[in-house]
């Protein structure tokens, strides 16, 4: 298997121009194209070495993808470059634009940061931060505010191109997987304006869809807030990395928009609109009936179900991961009816805080609960994000519904929260005990 | 040792009422005074007190960030009005300078964006056709700002269009997959 660089991954949507008079336009300092600097920090107490792949856009002036020097940072330092030539000089001459995939390159996790800033020689122009690469993911993505205005009256004609490209696979295939992204375009009501086009991408490739109101076919007219959906159809589940630029053009400027991804069918919640990138530790809406157990060799994982066992006492733990300051709610949901147990199904539950001991909500016979606020950024835990558990419990009841606590419980613990939380997985499972 | 507050001011009524002939001299000079003639330059760079109080109109700029005089940098018309408002965009019911021609990089008769009349009506734009872009109003004319050279007016991106077929055909074979992945 081949070794994985420790560190982190950024990619940045980069661009590179040369700066040749051109003959016949206004005179700008012999420079109208766009260029980029970037800079790089390191926090760290050691030098950073990154590692650089320059991944083009289709037809642009660099064909391939592009390994560039490694460059280092020393420790608690920063590093700028003034275009992507000077990390890259083997760059092809030409306007470029892509995407630079970077890695930490150390012996040790050296995380790092990375920014960067595209501007014409007027200055106009927008930035564009690093992400890290487990960012994108294949869930649907939306890029919301754009237009396309013709030029009237006192205003510059504006412009939106979208640029959708399929991340590099550190570890490729003998064949790439092909994936294909759908893109629609919606008006500022919500109607689908033109059709929905697509387009074919391989690991590495980076497309540009320039003016999408045309790629899409939508009628010549001006388009103001207007919503630009990319869809992800295919079997690779690929790391997609969506955005949008809106451009005048009359000054050149321009912004950068990244898409947000904001849906993706999952099987296991039985839901085709979870919200948010597809990840198991930042749910947005979460409806979970398993985890699972390691044997003793730990190499074979085993399914458990959430089950409360037979009787009064018996008791499971759920550790849950939130994001404060946040409103969270969860329920359990009874399989059978696929909607909040009622209390005679024999459950009850409630949230404790990340100390072990302090009730947030819940209690005895309780089987949900609203939104309840987790509280500012200073007043828990430091500042920092942390876990929560989820108790859950028979209700004892057994002696006013004998039948009830007379049975294994099968339950769904169903939540929903604004900045998203883990899967629920279980820290004690079926404990002979009544906590409350 | 004790003395009146005042001791020191006793001088002040009888500064009174030449600071008040001071004050009248310096408004009849403010009112009387010639005024400067706004340049005749198109799209000239100025820098002066206000708008306002160099065209006459009623103007509320506000200073200039960073400017240690206070003076204003504006483009202004031949009549000396603002044609950019603070963001830098023409102020609205001005008429936009006309743009410089714009290099077509598309094959001969190639659609290249479209144009709208008065009555709503659009029809494409060909390769060829436009010598002024992309301010003409009325125009979706799709200008490429990273062309090689500067920016550059070309055809847009096409995509292949979806029919309700191949995308339901489409997003089954998606669903299949993640049904398979899980």
């Amino acid at each position: 298997m081949r070794r994985r660089p420790p560190g982190r991954e950024y990619d940045i949507c980069a661009d590179d121009g040369r700066l040749p008079h051109y003959p016949g336009l206004p005179d700008r300092g012999g420079q109208r194209q766009l260029s980029q600097r970037f800079t790089f920090r390191n926090p760290n107490s050691v030098d950073l070495t990154i590692a650089l792949t320059y991944y083009p856009g289709t037809d642009t002036a660099q064909t391939s993808s592009l390994s560039c020097p490694s460059i280092l940072v020393e420790a608690g330092k920063d590093r700028t470059f003034n275009t992507l030539r000077e990390m890259c000089p083997g760059l092809a001459a030409g306007g470029n634009f892509g995407f630079l995939y970077t890695y930490a390159n150390n012996s040790t996790n050296t995380p790092y940061a990375g920014f960067s800033r595209v501007a014409n020689p007027q200055g106009n122009g927008f930035s564009v931060e690093a992400f890290s690469a487990q960012t994108f993911t294949s869930a649907s993505a939306v890029v919301a505010g754009v237009r396309r205005l013709a030029a009237s009256g006192g205003n510059p004609a504006y412009q939106t191109n979208c640029f959708v490209a399929n991340l590099n696979d550190w570890d490729p295939l003998a064949v790439p997987e092909t994936t294909i992204v759908e893109v629609t375009a919606y008006n500022s009501t919500g109607t689908q304006v033109g059709t929905t086009a697509s387009f074919s991408l391989t690991p590495g490739k980076l497309t540009r869809l320039l003016d999408v109101f045309t790629v899409v076919g939508a009628p010549a007219v001006d388009y103001d807030n207007a919503r630009i959906r990319f869809y992800e159809s295919g079997t690779g589940e690929p790391g997609l990395m969506t955005f949008c630029t809106v451009q005048d053009n009359t000054s050149f400027g321009a912004d950068f928009r990244i898409g947000k991804q904001e849906s993706n069918s999952d099987i296991r919640t039985n839901s085709d609109r979870s919200i948010g990138p597809k990840d198991d530790s930042a749910w947005r809406d979460s409806t979970i009936s398993s985890d699972v157990t390691m044997n003793s060799s730990g190499t074979t994982p085993v399914t458990r179900a959430f089950e409360v066992g037979a009787g009064s006492f018996s008791s499971n733990t759920h550790v849950m991961y939130f994001r404060h300051p946040d409103w969270v709610q969860c329920e359990i949901i009874n399989p059978a009816t696929s909607v909040r147990a009622l209390s005679t199904y024999g459950l009850e539950m409630r949230m404790v805080a990340s100390d072990g001991v302090t009730v947030l909500t819940g209690g005895d016979n309780s089987t949900g609960f609203g939104e309840i606020y987790l509280g500012d950024k200073r007043s828990r835990n430091n500042g920092a994000n942390t876990r929560y558990t989820i108790e859950v419990e028979a209700n004892g009841n057994a002696d006013a519904d004998a039948d009830a606590d007379a049975t294994v419980k099968p339950y769904r613990l169903h939540c929903k929260s604004g900045s998203g939380h883990t899967s629920g997985d279980m820290v004690r499972y079926q404990d002979a005990s009544d906590r409350f | 040792m004790s003395q009146p507050i005042n001791a020191n001011r006793s001088a002040s009524p009888r500064l009174l009422p030449i600071l008040l002939l001071l004050a009248a001299m310096g408004l009849l000079a403010y009112f009387y005074w010639p005024k400067a003639e706004p340049a005749g330059n198109t799209l000239d760079q100025q820098s002066s007190m206000s708008p306002g109080a160099q065209s006459g109109a009623a103007g509320t700029a506000t200073g200039q960030a960073g400017s240690a005089t206070g003076a204003y940098t504006y483009a202004v018309d031949a009549n000396g009005n603002r044609i950019l408002n603070e963001a830098g965009l023409p102020i609205p019911a001005q008429p936009l300078p006309v743009a410089k021609p714009i290099p077509i990089r598309a094959a001969p008769s190639e659609v290249i964006g479209y144009t709208v009349d008065a009555q709503g009506v659009s029809r494409p734009i060909r390769a060829g056709e436009l010598k002024a872009v992309p301010n003409t109003p009325g125009s979706f004319a799709v200008v490429d700002m990273w062309a090689d050279g500067g920016p550059a007016v070309v055809p847009a991106t096409k995509g292949q269009a979806l029919s309700p077929a191949q995308l339901e055909r489409l997003r089954a074979q998606e669903r299949a997959s993640e049904r398979d992945g899980r």
